[in-house]
């Protein structure tokens, strides 16, 4: 679903090792069309992993590069403790 | 999968995995059901990450994606700690240097040692048996286990 000139990406399963190249890949295919405005619904998010962090650290390394960043919303207790304790809430827009 | 036995004073569940990722979630599952009959309250995402960080490292780092090598997880509870044991036929590491690597902000290299020790897991290395072995003490009220950060003796 986009939203003026960016998108809101709804992964309905845990981002982990097994997983994450979906959401990877979904996130390749927004840059590849142009889309700098990137926010990721953790609504159905149970679970991530540092592999899954890890794709979304580098997705927000390339928004950076256009003065952007990754836009997370909707997530849990549990998985703001891992950003917290990785500081990686310091850095990408959590709501 | 196969499953060992439990023993008697000190609970411990044994179990071995094919080395991929697609057999991740099956071993949490059985080790989270253990706990449930074992223990009454526990932190269920914390171990589920812990498990998750421990195995995928064995299957990736250790064995190298090799689906024909296996991962052997043993799970303590004994003297109100909390303990998984992680061997996988890998060369072994450099303790030092892995543990002690710190994951710099937004590079994601040892983000998962990073994950395992900030949520108060004490990491070392069994060289002798080439075993990764996270432990956390809790504290056992009537069986009910509450996390507490690991300090070692």
């Amino acid at each position: 679903m986009s939203q003026n000139d960016g998108i809101i990406v709804y992964p309905d399963y845990d981002i982990t090792t097994s997983t994450c190249d979906q959401l990877r890949d979904e996130l390749l295919k927004s840059f590849q069309d142009g889309i700098h405005h990137i926010t990721i619904d953790f609504k159905k998010v149970n679970i991530i992993d540092s592999t899954g962090l890890s794709v979304l650290i580098s997705a927000h390394n390339s928004l950076k590069k256009d003065g952007e960043r990754l836009k997370l919303v909707n997530v849990s207790d549990n998985i703001l403790k891992l950003l917290s304790i990785t500081r990686l809430d310091k850095h990408f827009t959590v709501n | 999968m196969k499953t060992f036995e439990a023993n008697g004073c000190d609970k411990s569940l044994k179990l071995d995995i094919q080395s991929s990722f697609k057999h991740i979630d099956g071993m949490i599952e059985k080790v989270l059901n253990y706990l449930k009959q074992e223990v009454r309250c526990f932190d269920s995402f914390e171990i589920n990450v812990i498990l998750r960080e421990l195995l995928t490292n064995a299957i990736k780092h250790g064995n190298k994606n090799d689906e024909s090598k296996k991962v052997l997880f043993v799970l303590r509870c004994y003297e109100n700690r909390l303990q998984f044991r992680i061997k996988d036929e890998g060369q072994g590491f450099d303790p030092v240097k892995e543990l002690n690597e710190k994951s710099d902000i937004l590079t994601p290299h040892g983000m998962g040692m990073t994950i395992i020790t900030s949520l108060g897991y004490h990491l070392e290395y069994d060289q002798e048996e080439n075993y990764l072995v996270a432990t956390k003490k809790v504290i056992d009220k009537n069986n009910i286990l509450e996390g507490n950060n690991y300090e070692p003796e």
